[in-house]
């Protein structure tokens, strides 16, 4: 009899757990069919919330979303004088980490910055909106080389930043002049270099000593870089962040780190003996653009906001902060002397001919993911 | 009458041929400005249930523990065996310890907790189960081996811990108030377990308690303590009928204390005149011999003083509390001056017939009113 | 009898409530969310169509990241077997031979943690560096000639996670060691157990409760660990947590970073389950 009834409360016992995780289970899926990732249209103009704020000018805020350290101090107050608009910036680090917090449904960012190949991906993944040029009256100060990029044939949905190239400081004093990345992977040098953690610049740096595209999707290909990156693992003192490496070669950490060039230009004016240089055979040339996301709050105030940017004081004030290089033809003559002369600034055709710029490579993204992480992990 | 301090040998002292299982000479033990023990000397024989007995504070658990090796004196020396110890760590003395607390190890049963110290000395195998069960059987546990120290009674627990202790055959086994936490019942039957199993093993146990009552049944001799200083060494009788100083007369069962001024002394009786002018017949002991006009104190156990005026010392007193006992009958009577007498009576018949406030003659003998030393 | 008492009362529901309800918000439903995603399928551009998709876990068992796991529990395992071994004595020390000094000495063991990680591992950097007290010492002592690279090196990840780690273990060993009944370390020492063996047979596996609890506290967290490889291995040690990190935010793979996720846990789980029911079993201390 005892037993009985035992049996009887497992198997009731039992039939409300199964019971209550059937109920709990249907719930929760039904919350997770609303929780999925949205890679769709946000909706259109005006995003979440309407048209709050419609209206630029007067006492509209911009959410700018940027890299660090990316505009001059005076870029945004002058902005915010001009058009009495508020303006708050928050900033990221990588273009992934970028286009992951957009896809999460990171909202409310009026004006974003990524780079060239992000921007073809933004688009493809329906993540960025078309912009108005007829708010953008100043797109004629962009220069013909920056005009109608491989990402953007038809600048739909960017306008260019500011640009640079991907190279080499080192430290000239005791190196001597270099022109190539071959030092980078001599053995004499161990430890006192430095690689971008960045998976399509570095793999980049050995697909271009091999003679091969930046953007190469032959599986050959990316095994001979790989094997080129695991053999120079040991020599490395790590895989930073580019802003972490200019301090290391500039406090004598490092001899030779992979750089960008607004800092490596920079670096090198304000330190003796250190030297900035675009290697051959090949470096990457890249171009940071501004693109409207689709949720944007303010969308009149992004126009403005790019329009501004575009117009030669601010953008002569831009790259005179940053050092990059810059799309702005009619900024030209208002950039610094010191840094108009130097070459690797503004580099010649010659020098202009070997930089290829990064691109998306569609499905083989999953292969140099993989093969970096085969670098790092080896 | 000054101070003395304890013999090695008291003049009731056993033969000289007997062993010397623990000699303490000079000990003293301070911690900081406090002085625990204080110049002791003591002789343990071998074979001998000996007694520490003292109020809480009176260096007896601190004697205990460095004869253990929890402790060093700072003077003196402690031999075991005839071996001295100093600086030699417990566990490397011939003694083995029950704590107040039993400290049964919890995270063993019974069986390891027995065998813990067999193993620590390589005994293994049957040897080892085998004194293991034997133990565990003299301390009537036998069965209980697999058991964990929390599924067992308080007592059950205390006889893990002798069983622990004793099963390494040390040459002394010492108890540090083993039964202070058992329950009245319990504790009169493990008094008598450990005389009989002390007996059985034949070795050396030097136990220490605060209950005189507790010592005096067990004791083959006992050491009274004060304030880190032995006041007597002796068995449980003479320690009783002749106490030395007014603390161990207070200290074991109760007695009545007068002082007066010695008038006269004839061979061992001394006569003394108390305050209030009445003569005291006393006896002095040891041959003592006290000067006349000194200030002595004298000492007579309520069982020897009786009612009626049959004895050598006579007075007058009157009934002011009477205490049934059961077996006796405690009377407080009021000596004229204000002090106190007090005396008990077997109850041989139904209650003794007095009353509060009844004027009644009581005595007692002078050879049973002692002079005290101190 | 009967189940007097035993039943719900608004009390009861009121006081569980809240952290009935902050606990399935915020930790049950992202679990069972990353769970649901660890089925579904990555978009190449990031994005995630829920679904069944079992290729995710497969994947999981590639050599690659087959290794990345391995290393991530053996440094893990590692780092808490040093976290016991430094901090075992440290809170042995406190706990039992502290005396006035006890509560100073744990509020010294505490106070790193008051200062924010990030400023501890790049305090690291600049004393691990080619200029730093480490190397300036060795070179001091005569040890070595010239700078050797100390920082951005898998010690150096190690050292760095024993060094943020130790004080969860020396707490709970703390809290277990100070309820410790020093009579018994005497009684051993009575039956003839010199310093070691009353240590390693009476107060130690007295001291169990407390080692499990470090040892949890530890061994999990780390082997999800991935901001001090960044930031003293210089990205050069890959771990599971830099993996998941990576798949998340780099490669744009969510399903596949989930189902790393939920591997970890599992092996978590099972590990921790292994390790108790063991020391729980075995006969603690014995002979």
């Amino acid at each position: 009899m005892h037993r009985n009834t035992d049996a009887k409360r497992i198997t009731r016992r039992r039939f409300l757990k199964v019971a209550g995780a059937g109920a709990f289970a249907g719930s929760t899926l039904s919350i997770l069919a609303a929780c999925q990732p949205d890679t769709t249209a946000q909706s259109g103009n005006g995003g979440e919330e309407g048209g709050n704020g419609g209206d630029g000018g007067g006492n509209g805020r911009l959410n700018f979303y940027n890299w660090s350290d990316y505009v001059a101090e005076s870029t945004i107050p002058g902005f915010e004088e001009e058009t009495g608009a508020t303006v708050t910036q928050d900033t990221y680090a990588s273009n992934e980490e970028l286009l992951a917090k957009l896809q999460a449904g990171g909202t409310g960012y009026d004006v974003i910055v990524p780079s060239d190949y992000m921007v073809a991906i933004m688009a493809k993944s329906d993540v960025i909106q078309e912009l108005d040029f007829e708010k953008i009256p100043n797109f004629e100060n962009v220069g013909e080389n920056f005009r109608g990029l491989s990402y953007d044939p038809e600048n739909r949905f960017s306008v260019p930043y500011q640009w640079g190239t991907t190279g080499i400081l080192y430290n000239q004093a005791e190196l001597g002049e270099i022109n190539s990345w071959d030092l980078m992977f001599d053995e004499q040098y161990s430890v006192q270099i430095a690689m971008i953690d960045d998976v399509r610049e570095t793999l980049g740096v050995a697909l271009y000593r091999l003679g091969y595209s930046v953007n190469a999707t032959d599986p050959g290909q990316l095994e001979e870089a790989k094997q080129m990156l695991i053999e120079q693992k040991p020599l490395l003192r790590g895989y930073f962040d580019s802003t972490e490496i200019s301090p290391q070669v500039a406090n004598g950490d490092i001899l030779l780190g992979h750089v960008f060039s607004g800092e490596g230009i920079l670096t090198a004016l304000e330190n003796e003996g250190l030297a900035y240089v675009i290697p051959s055979p090949a470096a990457t040339r890249w171009t940071d653009n501004m693109c409207i996301p689709n949720g944007a709050r303010n969308p009149e105030l992004a126009h403005e906001f790019i329009n501004y940017i575009l117009a030669e004081e601010p953008g002569a004030e831009l790259t005179n902060y940053t050092y990059y290089g810059t799309p702005n033809e009619a900024a030209l003559p208002l950039i610094d002397e010191e840094l108009q002369e130097i070459p690797e600034w503004n580099p010649p055709d010659e020098v202009f001919e070997r930089l290829e710029v990064i691109e998306d490579v569609g499905e083989a993204t999953r292969d140099y993911e993989r093969i970096f992480t085969e670098v790092k992990s080896s | 009458m000054e101070d003395r301090r304890i013999q090695e040998r008291p003049p009731d002292a056993p033969p000289v041929d007997r062993k010397v299982a623990v000699a303490l000479s000079g000990i003293t033990k301070r911690f900081g400005d406090f002085v625990a023990v204080d110049d002791l000397n003591l002789d343990i024989y071998e074979g001998e249930f000996f007694s520490l007995l003292g109020p809480s504070g009176c260096g007896k658990t601190t004697t205990l523990r460095m004869i253990a090796g929890f402790e060093e004196p700072g003077e003196g020396e402690i031999s075991v065996a005839g071996q001295p110890v100093q600086g030699v760590p417990p566990y490397r003395r011939p003694v083995n310890t029950v704590f107040q607390s039993y400290a049964i190890f919890p995270h063993l049963n019974v069986f390891d907790n027995v065998a813990f110290g067999l193993r620590r000395a390589g005994v293994k195998g049957e040897e080892l189960r085998q004194r293991v069960t034997r133990a565990c059987k003299m301390v009537q546990l036998q069965g209980f081996e697999k058991r964990k120290p929390r599924m067992l009674s308080g007592g059950q627990q205390q006889r893990v811990a002798l069983a622990r202790a004793l099963v390494n055959r040390p040459k002394v086994l010492l108890l540090d108030e083993p039964l202070g936490a058992l329950d009245l019942k319990l504790r009169k039957e493990m008094q008598l377990e450990l005389k009989n199993l002390q007996h059985e093993v034949g070795i050396t146990f030097i136990y220490v308690t605060h209950d005189q009552e507790e010592a005096l049944t067990m004791s083959d001799r006992i050491a009274v303590m004060n304030e880190g200083v032995v006041q007597q060494v002796a068995d449980p009788a003479t320690l009783y009928e002749r106490p030395r100083n007014r603390f161990v007369a207070n200290f074991i069962g109760q007695t009545n204390l007068f002082s007066g001024t010695v008038e006269s002394v004839n061979g061992e009786k001394v006569t003394l005149v108390v305050p209030d002018g009445a003569k005291v017949e006393a006896v002095a002991q040891d041959g003592a011999e006290p000067e006349p006009g000194s200030e002595v104190h004298v000492a007579v156990r309520p069982e020897k003083v009786r009612f009626g005026a049959a004895g050598d010392n006579v007075c007058t007193a009157e009934v002011r509390q009477i205490v049934y006992l059961g077996v006796s009958t405690q009377y407080i009577t009021w000596l004229p001056d204000g002090r106190k007498l007090a005396l008990y009576q077997q109850n041989i018949q139904d209650a003794g017939g007095y009353d509060v406030g009844d004027e009644v003659t009581v005595s007692w003998d002078a050879r049973n009113c002692l002079v005290l030393g101190g | 009898m009967g189940e007097k008492g035993k039943g719900w009362s608004l009390g009861l529901a009121a006081l569980l409530g809240p952290a009935a309800f902050w606990l399935g918000v915020f930790f049950l439903l992202p679990l069972l969310l990353i769970l649901a995603y660890s089925f579904g399928t990555s978009g190449i551009y990031g994005g995630l169509t829920l679904g069944f998709n079992p290729s995710n876990y497969l994947k999981v068992f590639d050599p690659l990241y087959l290794e990345i796991t391995v290393r991530t529990l053996v440094i893990a395992f590692i780092n808490t077997l040093l976290c016991l071994a430094l901090g075992y004595p440290l809170a042995y020390f406190i706990a039992l031979r502290g005396g006035r000094w006890k509560t100073a000495l744990l509020i010294l063991v505490m106070v790193p943690f008051w200062t924010s990680l990030l400023i501890r591992a790049y305090a690291w950097v600049v004393i691990l560096g080619g200029n730093g007290i480490a190397n300036r010492t060795l070179q001091f002592l005569g040890i070595t000639d010239g700078p050797i690279s100390l920082i951005f090196t898998p010690q150096a990840v190690l050292m760095g996670m024993v060094y943020s780690y130790l004080p969860f273990m020396i707490l709970p060993l703390y809290a277990t060691l100070e309820r410790f009944d020093t009579s018994l370390k005497e009684a051993a020492h009575d039956l003839g157990a010199g310093r070691w063996h009353a240590f390693w047979r009476v107060t130690f596996p007295l001291s169990m409760p407390g080692v499990i609890a470090g040892s949890i506290l530890v061994f999990i967290p780390s082997a999800g660990e991935f901001v001090i490889p960044n930031l003293l291995g210089g990205s050069q040690t890959v771990l599971l947590g830099n993996l998941i990190q990576q798949q998340f935010l780099n490669a744009r793979d969510w399903a596949f970073g989930s189902a790393l996720a939920v591997m970890l846990a599992v092996l978590l789980l099972g590990a921790i389950m292994f390790y108790v029911r063991r020391i729980g079993t075995e006969k603690l201390g014995g002979v």
